[in-house]
Protein backbone atom coordinates (compact mmCIF):
# COMPACT_ATOMS: atom_id res chain seq x y z
CA UNK A 1 0.00 0.00 0.00
CA UNK A 2 1.50 3.40 -0.71
CA UNK A 3 1.60 5.80 1.93
CA UNK A 4 -0.07 9.05 2.21
CA UNK A 5 0.97 12.35 2.82
CA UNK A 6 -0.57 14.44 6.03
CA UNK A 7 -3.59 16.02 3.94
CA UNK A 8 -5.05 11.98 2.88
CA UNK A 9 -4.07 10.69 6.24
CA UNK A 10 -5.77 13.28 8.13
CA UNK A 11 -8.79 13.13 5.09
CA UNK A 12 -8.82 9.14 5.30
CA UNK A 13 -9.26 9.07 9.30
CA UNK A 14 -12.27 11.78 9.29
CA UNK A 15 -13.71 10.39 6.63
CA UNK A 16 -13.71 6.60 7.53
CA UNK A 17 -11.23 5.07 5.22
CA UNK A 18 -8.31 2.49 5.76
CA UNK A 19 -6.27 3.69 3.14
CA UNK A 20 -5.21 6.97 2.32
CA UNK A 21 -7.36 8.00 -0.40
CA UNK A 22 -6.13 9.37 -4.03
CA UNK A 23 -5.47 12.66 -4.93
CA UNK A 24 -8.91 14.02 -6.96
CA UNK A 25 -11.05 11.50 -4.85
CA UNK A 26 -14.22 13.05 -3.02
CA UNK A 27 -14.44 12.15 0.46
CA UNK A 28 -17.24 12.48 3.18
CA UNK A 29 -15.88 14.15 5.96
CA UNK A 30 -16.47 14.38 9.55
CA UNK A 31 -14.59 17.49 11.16
CA UNK A 32 -13.49 17.94 14.35
CA UNK A 33 -14.18 21.48 14.87
CA UNK A 34 -16.30 23.76 12.75
CA UNK A 35 -15.39 27.57 12.29
CA UNK A 36 -17.46 29.99 11.66
CA UNK A 37 -17.33 34.23 12.98
CA UNK A 38 -19.89 37.15 12.87
CA UNK A 39 -19.69 37.31 8.52
CA UNK A 40 -19.94 33.55 7.78
CA UNK A 41 -22.17 32.49 10.65
CA UNK A 42 -24.82 34.67 10.22
CA UNK A 43 -25.30 33.41 7.00
CA UNK A 44 -24.11 30.70 6.94
CA UNK A 45 -27.20 30.22 9.54
CA UNK A 46 -29.88 30.77 7.17
CA UNK A 47 -28.01 28.90 4.53
CA UNK A 48 -28.79 25.57 7.06
CA UNK A 49 -32.19 26.35 7.84
CA UNK A 50 -33.31 26.28 3.73
CA UNK A 51 -31.08 23.56 3.54
CA UNK A 52 -34.11 22.00 5.34
CA UNK A 53 -32.07 21.49 9.33
CA UNK A 54 -33.50 22.85 12.30
CA UNK A 55 -30.32 21.83 14.88
CA UNK A 56 -27.06 21.69 14.68
CA UNK A 57 -25.72 18.28 14.65
CA UNK A 58 -22.50 18.83 16.31
CA UNK A 59 -23.05 21.97 18.88
CA UNK A 60 -20.06 20.96 20.55
CA UNK A 61 -17.79 21.10 17.76
CA UNK A 62 -18.34 24.38 16.55
CA UNK A 63 -16.43 27.51 17.37
CA UNK A 64 -18.14 30.70 16.94
CA UNK A 65 -15.98 33.80 17.19
CA UNK A 66 -17.02 37.73 16.58
CA UNK A 67 -13.44 38.99 14.81
CA UNK A 68 -14.51 41.15 11.61
CA UNK A 69 -17.22 43.87 13.11
CA UNK A 70 -15.93 44.49 16.36
CA UNK A 71 -17.10 46.72 18.02
CA UNK A 72 -20.42 46.66 15.84
CA UNK A 73 -19.73 49.73 13.56
CA UNK A 74 -23.86 49.92 12.99
CA UNK A 75 -27.48 49.33 13.65
CA UNK A 76 -27.73 46.57 10.98
CA UNK A 77 -24.67 44.81 12.46
CA UNK A 78 -25.47 44.62 15.91
CA UNK A 79 -29.34 43.56 15.18
CA UNK A 80 -27.33 40.36 13.90
CA UNK A 81 -24.68 39.97 16.60
CA UNK A 82 -28.25 39.51 18.38
CA UNK A 83 -29.68 36.85 16.57
CA UNK A 84 -26.55 35.04 16.57
CA UNK A 85 -26.25 35.37 20.59
CA UNK A 86 -29.63 33.75 20.72
CA UNK A 87 -28.80 30.77 17.97
CA UNK A 88 -25.53 30.31 19.95
CA UNK A 89 -28.03 29.84 23.34
CA UNK A 90 -30.58 27.98 21.45
CA UNK A 91 -28.51 25.57 19.75
CA UNK A 92 -26.23 24.87 23.20
CA UNK A 93 -22.75 26.17 21.81
CA UNK A 94 -20.26 26.09 23.96
CA UNK A 95 -17.43 27.16 22.10
CA UNK A 96 -18.33 31.17 21.75
CA UNK A 97 -16.58 34.19 22.08
CA UNK A 98 -18.29 37.14 21.67
CA UNK A 99 -16.94 40.57 20.64
CA UNK A 100 -13.16 41.68 22.36
CA UNK A 101 -11.89 38.36 22.46
CA UNK A 102 -9.85 38.13 19.16
CA UNK A 103 -9.64 36.79 15.45
CA UNK A 104 -10.83 33.82 15.28
CA UNK A 105 -8.03 32.15 14.11
CA UNK A 106 -5.73 33.54 16.88
CA UNK A 107 -8.26 33.00 19.47
CA UNK A 108 -8.28 29.05 18.31
CA UNK A 109 -4.33 28.88 18.68
CA UNK A 110 -3.93 30.66 21.68
CA UNK A 111 -7.34 28.81 23.63
CA UNK A 112 -5.32 24.82 22.85
CA UNK A 113 -8.23 24.30 19.63
CA UNK A 114 -5.55 23.83 17.04
CA UNK A 115 -4.25 20.00 17.02
CA UNK A 116 -2.38 18.30 15.34
CA UNK A 117 -4.34 15.77 12.97
CA UNK A 118 -7.39 17.28 13.35
CA UNK A 119 -9.62 18.30 10.39
CA UNK A 120 -11.15 22.11 10.87
CA UNK A 121 -13.38 23.43 8.56
CA UNK A 122 -13.54 27.12 8.85
CA UNK A 123 -15.96 29.41 6.81
CA UNK A 124 -12.57 32.45 6.12
CA UNK A 125 -10.29 31.27 4.24
CA UNK A 126 -7.38 31.58 6.73
CA UNK A 127 -8.82 28.86 8.25
CA UNK A 128 -5.35 26.91 6.41
CA UNK A 129 -3.88 28.82 9.23
CA UNK A 130 -4.59 25.90 12.22
CA UNK A 131 -2.34 23.62 9.64
CA UNK A 132 0.40 25.32 11.41
CA UNK A 133 -0.44 22.92 14.16
CA UNK A 134 -0.02 19.97 11.93
CA UNK A 135 -4.23 20.02 11.14
CA UNK A 136 -5.74 19.91 7.74
CA UNK A 137 -7.51 22.84 7.98
CA UNK A 138 -9.25 24.77 5.29
CA UNK A 139 -11.73 27.39 4.38
CA UNK A 140 -15.24 26.91 3.25
CA UNK A 141 -18.22 29.03 1.88
CA UNK A 142 -21.62 29.66 3.80
CA UNK A 143 -23.80 27.30 2.13
CA UNK A 144 -21.14 24.38 2.83
CA UNK A 145 -20.86 25.96 6.53
CA UNK A 146 -24.96 25.40 6.49
CA UNK A 147 -24.31 21.86 5.28
CA UNK A 148 -21.89 21.01 7.73
CA UNK A 149 -23.60 22.58 10.88
CA UNK A 150 -26.84 20.17 9.86
CA UNK A 151 -25.46 17.03 8.96
CA UNK A 152 -22.41 17.46 10.53
CA UNK A 153 -20.13 16.49 7.49
CA UNK A 154 -18.97 17.73 4.51
CA UNK A 155 -17.70 16.36 0.76
CA UNK A 156 -14.04 17.41 0.25
CA UNK A 157 -11.67 17.14 -2.61
CA UNK A 158 -8.44 15.72 -1.49
CA UNK A 159 -5.84 17.36 -2.49
CA UNK A 160 -2.44 16.60 -4.09
CA UNK A 161 0.22 17.55 -1.84
CA UNK A 162 3.26 19.63 -2.44
CA UNK A 163 6.10 19.55 -0.35
CA UNK A 164 8.79 22.58 0.64
CA UNK A 165 11.85 21.67 2.27
CA UNK A 166 12.89 24.87 3.73
CA UNK A 167 17.26 24.24 4.39
CA UNK A 168 19.17 26.30 6.71
CA UNK A 169 17.56 28.77 9.06
CA UNK A 170 16.82 32.16 8.86
CA UNK A 171 19.54 35.04 9.60
CA UNK A 172 19.45 37.75 12.52
CA UNK A 173 16.72 40.89 10.93
CA UNK A 174 14.82 38.31 8.83
CA UNK A 175 11.56 37.16 9.91
CA UNK A 176 9.13 34.37 9.67
CA UNK A 177 6.73 37.15 7.35
CA UNK A 178 9.95 37.30 5.83
CA UNK A 179 10.27 33.18 4.68
CA UNK A 180 6.56 33.59 4.23
CA UNK A 181 6.82 36.18 1.60
CA UNK A 182 10.20 34.30 0.33
CA UNK A 183 7.12 31.32 0.10
CA UNK A 184 4.36 33.70 -1.82
CA UNK A 185 7.49 34.31 -4.59
CA UNK A 186 8.52 30.63 -5.34
CA UNK A 187 4.74 29.97 -5.74
CA UNK A 188 2.86 33.00 -6.91
CA UNK A 189 -0.48 32.97 -5.97
CA UNK A 190 -1.59 30.57 -8.63
CA UNK A 191 1.17 28.02 -7.81
CA UNK A 192 -0.91 25.77 -5.32
CA UNK A 193 -4.48 26.02 -6.22
CA UNK A 194 -6.03 23.14 -4.27
CA UNK A 195 -3.10 21.57 -2.78
CA UNK A 196 -2.11 21.00 0.36
CA UNK A 197 1.67 22.60 0.92
CA UNK A 198 3.29 20.49 3.33
CA UNK A 199 6.84 22.15 5.21
CA UNK A 200 9.32 20.20 5.82
CA UNK A 201 13.36 20.90 6.51
CA UNK A 202 15.11 22.93 9.78
CA UNK A 203 14.11 26.25 8.24
CA UNK A 204 10.54 25.29 9.57
CA UNK A 205 11.40 23.19 12.70
CA UNK A 206 13.44 26.02 13.83
CA UNK A 207 10.09 28.17 13.97
CA UNK A 208 8.31 29.00 17.04
CA UNK A 209 4.66 28.33 16.98
CA UNK A 210 3.46 32.08 15.64
CA UNK A 211 6.04 32.08 13.02
CA UNK A 212 4.45 28.35 11.75
CA UNK A 213 0.87 30.72 12.28
CA UNK A 214 2.44 33.87 9.87
CA UNK A 215 3.89 31.06 7.63
CA UNK A 216 0.38 28.46 7.15
CA UNK A 217 -1.52 31.57 7.42
CA UNK A 218 -0.17 32.78 3.88
CA UNK A 219 -0.51 29.38 2.18
CA UNK A 220 -4.24 30.51 0.99
CA UNK A 221 -2.79 33.21 -0.62
CA UNK A 222 -0.73 30.41 -3.26
CA UNK A 223 -4.57 28.90 -3.77
CA UNK A 224 -3.54 26.36 -1.15
CA UNK A 225 -6.47 24.04 0.19
CA UNK A 226 -4.33 23.38 3.15
CA UNK A 227 -0.60 24.60 4.37
CA UNK A 228 0.27 22.00 6.92
CA UNK A 229 3.29 21.73 9.29
CA UNK A 230 4.25 18.35 10.23
CA UNK A 231 3.76 18.48 14.41
CA UNK A 232 6.68 17.83 16.33
CA UNK A 233 8.05 18.40 20.03
CA UNK A 234 7.76 22.66 19.37
CA UNK A 235 4.48 21.61 18.77
CA UNK A 236 3.92 19.43 21.99
CA UNK A 237 5.44 21.43 24.05
CA UNK A 238 3.48 24.65 22.83
CA UNK A 239 0.30 22.33 23.59
CA UNK A 240 1.23 20.73 26.45
CA UNK A 241 -1.10 22.29 28.83
CA UNK A 242 -3.39 24.10 26.27
CA UNK A 243 -4.54 21.62 24.36
CA UNK A 244 -8.45 21.61 24.95
CA UNK A 245 -8.71 18.03 23.68
CA UNK A 246 -6.99 14.84 23.51
CA UNK A 247 -5.43 14.71 19.91
CA UNK A 248 -3.40 11.87 17.54
CA UNK A 249 -0.18 13.48 15.57
CA UNK A 250 -0.19 12.45 12.38
CA UNK A 251 2.87 12.82 10.05
CA UNK A 252 3.78 11.62 6.40
CA UNK A 253 4.31 8.48 5.92
CA UNK A 254 8.04 7.79 4.59
CA UNK A 255 6.66 6.59 1.05
CA UNK A 256 4.03 9.66 0.45
CA UNK A 257 3.62 10.65 -2.92
CA UNK A 258 3.79 14.39 -3.81
CA UNK A 259 3.00 16.68 -6.56
CA UNK A 260 6.25 17.67 -6.51
CA UNK A 261 9.36 19.07 -4.27
CA UNK A 262 10.72 22.25 -3.63
CA UNK A 263 13.65 23.65 -1.64
CA UNK A 264 14.27 27.29 -0.23
CA UNK A 265 17.52 28.56 1.33
CA UNK A 266 16.22 30.17 4.88
CA UNK A 267 19.61 31.71 5.16
CA UNK A 268 19.59 33.35 2.11
CA UNK A 269 16.78 35.32 2.51
CA UNK A 270 16.11 39.37 3.52
CA UNK A 271 13.23 41.51 4.55
CA UNK A 272 10.57 41.59 2.20
CA UNK A 273 7.02 42.84 1.15
CA UNK A 274 4.57 42.12 -1.66
CA UNK A 275 4.46 45.45 -3.17
CA UNK A 276 0.97 46.82 -4.16
CA UNK A 277 -1.59 45.23 -5.15
CA UNK A 278 -0.51 41.49 -5.59
CA UNK A 279 0.24 39.09 -2.79
CA UNK A 280 3.67 37.47 -5.13
CA UNK A 281 4.47 40.82 -6.30
CA UNK A 282 7.31 40.92 -3.88
CA UNK A 283 10.41 42.64 -3.84
CA UNK A 284 13.38 43.48 -1.09
CA UNK A 285 12.56 46.23 1.42
CA UNK A 286 16.14 47.35 0.29
CA UNK A 287 14.54 47.67 -3.14
CA UNK A 288 11.56 49.43 -1.73
CA UNK A 289 13.77 52.14 0.73
CA UNK A 290 12.86 55.53 0.51
CA UNK A 291 8.69 54.93 -0.38
CA UNK A 292 6.55 57.11 1.50
CA UNK A 293 4.12 55.80 4.44
CA UNK A 294 0.87 57.17 5.31
CA UNK A 295 -0.31 54.43 7.39
CA UNK A 296 1.50 51.57 9.28
CA UNK A 297 -1.04 48.25 10.28
CA UNK A 298 0.19 45.68 12.75
CA UNK A 299 -1.83 42.96 13.75
CA UNK A 300 -4.07 40.40 11.74
CA UNK A 301 -4.36 36.90 11.43
CA UNK A 302 -0.85 36.46 9.81
CA UNK A 303 1.00 38.31 12.08
CA UNK A 304 -1.35 39.26 15.65
CA UNK A 305 0.19 37.05 18.32
CA UNK A 306 1.38 38.53 21.62
CA UNK A 307 5.58 37.80 20.03
CA UNK A 308 4.38 39.26 16.73
CA UNK A 309 2.98 42.49 18.61
CA UNK A 310 5.59 42.63 21.06
CA UNK A 311 8.26 42.11 18.37
CA UNK A 312 6.86 45.81 16.98
CA UNK A 313 6.10 47.54 20.06
CA UNK A 314 9.99 47.20 21.22
CA UNK A 315 11.08 48.26 18.12
CA UNK A 316 8.30 51.69 18.11
CA UNK A 317 9.30 52.05 22.35
CA UNK A 318 11.16 55.43 23.07
CA UNK A 319 10.25 56.42 19.37
CA UNK A 320 7.97 58.54 17.68
CA UNK A 321 5.77 57.72 14.50
CA UNK A 322 6.83 60.02 11.63
CA UNK A 323 4.87 62.95 11.30
CA UNK A 324 1.98 62.44 8.79
CA UNK A 325 2.08 58.45 9.18
CA UNK A 326 -0.92 56.95 10.96
CA UNK A 327 0.08 54.07 13.34
CA UNK A 328 -2.74 51.62 13.79
CA UNK A 329 -1.28 48.23 16.06
CA UNK A 330 -4.68 45.64 16.95
CA UNK A 331 -3.63 42.79 19.04
CA UNK A 332 -4.56 39.83 17.64
CA UNK A 333 -6.63 38.46 21.22
CA UNK A 334 -7.56 39.89 24.37
CA UNK A 335 -4.55 38.28 26.03
CA UNK A 336 -2.45 39.47 23.92
CA UNK A 337 -3.76 43.13 24.38
CA UNK A 338 -3.75 42.20 28.27
CA UNK A 339 0.11 41.66 28.06
CA UNK A 340 0.75 44.36 25.74
CA UNK A 341 -0.92 46.55 28.95
CA UNK A 342 0.53 44.87 31.77
CA UNK A 343 4.32 45.36 29.62
CA UNK A 344 3.79 48.76 29.70
CA UNK A 345 4.19 48.53 25.77
CA UNK A 346 0.31 49.93 25.02
CA UNK A 347 1.81 52.68 26.96
CA UNK A 348 4.97 53.34 24.47
CA UNK A 349 3.06 52.96 21.08
CA UNK A 350 0.40 55.50 22.29
CA UNK A 351 3.42 58.14 23.37
CA UNK A 352 4.93 57.30 19.90
CA UNK A 353 2.09 58.77 18.80
CA UNK A 354 -0.06 55.17 18.04
CA UNK A 355 -3.11 53.87 18.53
CA UNK A 356 -4.64 50.67 19.35
CA UNK A 357 -7.55 48.94 18.32
CA UNK A 358 -9.68 46.42 19.32
CA UNK A 359 -8.43 42.65 18.65
CA UNK A 360 -10.36 41.83 15.45
CA UNK A 361 -9.94 41.93 12.18
CA UNK A 362 -10.38 46.11 12.09
CA UNK A 363 -9.24 47.83 9.15
CA UNK A 364 -7.94 44.26 7.42
CA UNK A 365 -10.96 43.41 5.03
CA UNK A 366 -12.04 47.27 5.06
CA UNK A 367 -15.11 47.51 6.17
CA UNK A 368 -14.44 49.55 9.27
CA UNK A 369 -11.28 51.52 12.01
CA UNK A 370 -8.62 52.53 9.59
CA UNK A 371 -9.97 52.62 6.23
CA UNK A 372 -7.23 54.26 3.60
CA UNK A 373 -7.97 57.06 1.38
CA UNK A 374 -7.35 57.98 -2.16
CA UNK A 375 -3.40 57.98 -2.53
CA UNK A 376 -2.51 56.56 0.82
CA UNK A 377 0.31 54.08 1.00
CA UNK A 378 -0.18 51.63 3.67
CA UNK A 379 2.53 49.29 5.43
CA UNK A 380 0.83 46.19 6.93
CA UNK A 381 1.71 42.88 8.69
CA UNK A 382 -1.81 41.39 6.97
CA UNK A 383 -1.74 38.97 4.05
CA UNK A 384 -3.71 40.55 1.11
CA UNK A 385 -2.85 43.40 -0.36
CA UNK A 386 -5.73 42.92 -3.55
CA UNK A 387 -6.98 46.32 -5.12
CA UNK A 388 -9.59 48.43 -2.97
CA UNK A 389 -8.80 45.63 0.01
CA UNK A 390 -8.74 48.56 2.13
CA UNK A 391 -10.18 51.49 0.34
CA UNK A 392 -8.48 53.09 -2.54
CA UNK A 393 -5.07 53.46 -1.15
CA UNK A 394 -2.56 50.65 -1.87
CA UNK A 395 -0.60 48.71 0.31
CA UNK A 396 2.87 46.94 0.99
CA UNK A 397 2.91 43.55 3.04
CA UNK A 398 5.87 43.07 5.72
CA UNK A 399 6.91 41.98 9.26
CA UNK A 400 6.63 43.78 12.32
CA UNK A 401 9.97 44.56 12.26
CA UNK A 402 9.82 45.91 8.98
CA UNK A 403 6.20 48.20 10.00
CA UNK A 404 8.54 49.20 12.55
CA UNK A 405 10.99 51.25 10.73
CA UNK A 406 8.38 52.49 8.28
CA UNK A 407 6.52 54.03 11.07
CA UNK A 408 9.14 55.59 12.68
CA UNK A 409 10.84 56.61 9.47
CA UNK A 410 7.48 57.83 7.19
CA UNK A 411 9.00 55.65 4.84
CA UNK A 412 10.02 52.29 4.10
CA UNK A 413 13.30 51.28 5.81
CA UNK A 414 15.29 48.30 6.08
CA UNK A 415 14.49 47.08 9.58
CA UNK A 416 18.22 45.81 9.61
CA UNK A 417 19.86 49.03 9.44
CA UNK A 418 17.73 50.47 12.43
CA UNK A 419 17.74 47.81 14.78
CA UNK B 1 -27.21 23.64 -19.51
CA UNK B 2 -26.58 26.15 -22.11
CA UNK B 3 -26.11 29.87 -21.53
CA UNK B 4 -25.55 32.22 -24.38
CA UNK B 5 -24.23 36.15 -24.15
CA UNK B 6 -21.33 38.52 -24.92
CA UNK B 7 -18.12 38.59 -23.30
CA UNK B 8 -16.87 40.75 -20.69
CA UNK B 9 -12.93 39.49 -20.95
CA UNK B 10 -11.36 39.96 -17.50
CA UNK B 11 -7.34 39.15 -16.75
CA UNK B 12 -5.99 36.49 -14.50
CA UNK B 13 -6.21 37.00 -10.44
CA UNK B 14 -9.74 38.59 -10.00
CA UNK B 15 -9.89 38.61 -6.32
CA UNK B 16 -12.93 38.71 -3.87
CA UNK B 17 -12.67 41.96 -2.67
CA UNK B 18 -12.75 43.14 -6.70
CA UNK B 19 -15.95 41.00 -7.22
CA UNK B 20 -17.77 42.49 -4.32
CA UNK B 21 -15.68 44.87 -1.60
CA UNK B 22 -15.81 43.80 2.43
CA UNK B 23 -18.00 46.92 2.64
CA UNK B 24 -20.77 45.24 1.03
CA UNK B 25 -20.62 42.04 3.62
CA UNK B 26 -23.65 41.77 5.80
CA UNK B 27 -24.61 45.22 4.86
CA UNK B 28 -26.48 44.64 1.64
CA UNK B 29 -28.87 42.05 1.17
CA UNK B 30 -28.15 39.35 -0.87
CA UNK B 31 -30.99 41.02 -3.62
CA UNK B 32 -29.17 43.86 -4.03
CA UNK B 33 -25.20 42.31 -4.41
CA UNK B 34 -25.45 42.81 -8.03
CA UNK B 35 -25.73 46.21 -8.16
CA UNK B 36 -22.11 46.11 -6.91
CA UNK B 37 -20.72 43.52 -8.77
CA UNK B 38 -16.89 43.92 -9.40
CA UNK B 39 -17.01 47.21 -8.21
CA UNK B 40 -13.51 46.52 -6.99
CA UNK B 41 -12.22 45.74 -10.61
CA UNK B 42 -14.14 48.65 -12.23
CA UNK B 43 -17.09 50.73 -11.00
CA UNK B 44 -18.91 51.16 -13.92
CA UNK B 45 -18.89 47.05 -14.52
CA UNK B 46 -21.92 46.92 -12.85
CA UNK B 47 -23.93 49.52 -15.11
CA UNK B 48 -22.47 47.55 -17.90
CA UNK B 49 -23.19 43.91 -17.51
CA UNK B 50 -26.33 43.05 -19.24
CA UNK B 51 -28.41 39.83 -18.11
CA UNK B 52 -26.99 36.88 -19.71
CA UNK B 53 -23.74 38.27 -20.19
CA UNK B 54 -20.95 35.79 -20.20
CA UNK B 55 -17.48 36.34 -18.21
CA UNK B 56 -14.37 35.16 -19.39
CA UNK B 57 -11.48 35.42 -16.95
CA UNK B 58 -7.67 34.66 -16.87
CA UNK B 59 -6.19 32.22 -13.99
CA UNK B 60 -7.52 32.04 -10.40
CA UNK B 61 -10.47 33.92 -10.59
CA UNK B 62 -12.15 33.93 -7.30
CA UNK B 63 -9.14 33.59 -5.16
CA UNK B 64 -9.22 35.42 -1.79
CA UNK B 65 -11.63 35.70 0.95
CA UNK B 66 -14.37 32.79 1.58
CA UNK B 67 -17.76 35.20 1.20
CA UNK B 68 -20.03 33.78 -1.09
CA UNK B 69 -21.60 37.23 -1.79
CA UNK B 70 -18.82 36.87 -4.70
CA UNK B 71 -20.42 34.17 -6.66
CA UNK B 72 -24.30 35.49 -5.75
CA UNK B 73 -22.99 39.26 -6.38
CA UNK B 74 -22.40 37.77 -10.17
CA UNK B 75 -25.05 35.74 -10.21
CA UNK B 76 -27.67 38.10 -9.04
CA UNK B 77 -26.09 40.82 -12.19
CA UNK B 78 -27.40 38.52 -14.10
CA UNK B 79 -24.23 36.76 -15.95
CA UNK B 80 -25.14 33.61 -17.19
CA UNK B 81 -21.99 31.61 -17.01
CA UNK B 82 -18.54 32.30 -16.23
CA UNK B 83 -15.42 30.78 -18.41
CA UNK B 84 -12.13 30.85 -16.52
CA UNK B 85 -8.50 29.18 -17.45
CA UNK B 86 -8.78 28.38 -13.41
CA UNK B 87 -10.39 29.18 -10.09
CA UNK B 88 -10.24 29.23 -6.92
CA UNK B 89 -10.79 26.57 -4.45
CA UNK B 90 -13.35 27.94 -2.22
CA UNK B 91 -14.91 30.14 -5.04
CA UNK B 92 -15.51 26.83 -7.00
CA UNK B 93 -17.44 25.47 -4.35
CA UNK B 94 -19.66 28.54 -3.24
CA UNK B 95 -20.61 29.39 -7.57
CA UNK B 96 -21.53 25.51 -7.53
CA UNK B 97 -23.29 25.89 -4.14
CA UNK B 98 -25.09 29.24 -5.30
CA UNK B 99 -25.68 28.11 -8.66
CA UNK B 100 -23.74 29.98 -10.69
CA UNK B 101 -22.76 28.08 -13.48
CA UNK B 102 -18.91 27.87 -14.13
CA UNK B 103 -16.50 26.14 -16.60
CA UNK B 104 -12.88 25.71 -17.11
CA UNK B 105 -10.43 26.40 -20.30
CA UNK B 106 -7.50 26.66 -19.93
CA UNK B 107 -5.86 29.43 -22.25
CA UNK B 108 -9.81 30.56 -23.08
CA UNK B 109 -8.95 34.56 -22.79
CA UNK B 110 -6.48 34.44 -26.05
CA UNK B 111 -9.52 33.59 -27.82
CA UNK B 112 -12.11 35.16 -27.00
CA UNK B 113 -12.41 39.67 -27.44
CA UNK B 114 -14.92 41.87 -25.08
CA UNK B 115 -17.97 41.17 -26.70
CA UNK B 116 -17.78 38.02 -28.59
CA UNK B 117 -20.94 35.69 -28.44
CA UNK B 118 -19.95 33.03 -26.69
CA UNK B 119 -21.74 29.58 -25.70
CA UNK B 120 -21.24 27.51 -22.50
CA UNK B 121 -22.66 24.14 -22.00
CA UNK B 122 -21.97 22.74 -18.70
CA UNK B 123 -23.33 19.72 -19.51
CA UNK B 124 -21.77 18.98 -22.30
CA UNK B 125 -18.18 21.10 -21.22
CA UNK B 126 -18.02 22.44 -24.42
CA UNK B 127 -17.83 26.68 -24.97
CA UNK B 128 -18.15 28.22 -28.50
CA UNK B 129 -17.27 31.29 -29.61
CA UNK B 130 -19.79 32.26 -31.93
CA UNK B 131 -18.00 35.05 -32.91
CA UNK B 132 -14.98 33.50 -34.06
CA UNK B 133 -16.38 30.19 -34.65
CA UNK B 134 -13.93 28.54 -32.51
CA UNK B 135 -14.56 25.96 -29.89
CA UNK B 136 -13.40 24.73 -26.80
CA UNK B 137 -13.30 21.47 -24.76
CA UNK B 138 -14.04 22.54 -21.04
CA UNK B 139 -13.22 20.53 -17.91
CA UNK B 140 -17.06 19.69 -16.98
CA UNK B 141 -18.17 19.20 -13.58
CA UNK B 142 -18.45 15.91 -12.10
CA UNK B 143 -21.93 14.65 -12.13
CA UNK B 144 -22.64 15.22 -7.97
CA UNK B 145 -21.67 18.81 -9.25
CA UNK B 146 -23.30 19.40 -12.26
CA UNK B 147 -27.13 17.69 -10.41
CA UNK B 148 -25.96 20.58 -8.13
CA UNK B 149 -25.83 23.10 -10.45
CA UNK B 150 -29.04 22.29 -12.50
CA UNK B 151 -31.09 22.45 -9.45
CA UNK B 152 -29.90 25.93 -9.25
CA UNK B 153 -27.71 25.51 -5.97
CA UNK B 154 -27.16 23.45 -2.98
CA UNK B 155 -30.43 24.56 -1.14
CA UNK B 156 -32.55 24.32 -4.61
CA UNK B 157 -31.12 20.56 -4.83
CA UNK B 158 -32.10 19.87 -1.47
CA UNK B 159 -35.99 21.39 -2.02
CA UNK B 160 -36.74 19.11 -4.88
CA UNK B 161 -34.54 15.99 -3.00
CA UNK B 162 -37.06 17.08 0.39
CA UNK B 163 -39.93 17.30 -2.56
Amino acid sequence: MVGGTIAQKVLASHAGLDDAPDPGEHVTATPDWILCHDISAYSGIERMSQLGFNEVARPEDVVLVFDHYVPSPNERISTQMNEMERWVDEQGIEHFFDAGNGISHNVMAEEGYSLPGTLVLGADSHTVTHGAFGAFATGIGHTDLGEVLGSGELWLRVPESQKVVVENTLPDGVAAKDLALAMMREFTTKGAIYDSVEFHGEGVRDLAMHERHTLSNITVEMGAMAGIVPPDDTTEEYLDGRAVREYEPVRPDEDAEYANERTVDASSLEPLVAKPSAVDNIDTVANCAGTDVDHVFVGTCNNGSWADIRAFAERIEDESVARGTDLVVTPGTKEALKKLNASGLSNDIVDAGGMIGTPGCGSCFGAHGGILGEGDTCVGTMNRNFPGRMGPGEIYLASPETAAAAAIHGEITDPREVF
Amino acid sequence: MERVGPAHVLHDDIDTDQIIPGEYLNTVPDAKLGEFVLEGYDPEFADQVEPGDVIVAGENFGLGSSREAAPIAIRNAGVGAVVAESFARIFYRNAINVGLPIVVVPGITDHVSEGDEIRVDVAEGVVENVTTGETFDATGLPEDLLEILEAGGLVEYRKQQRA
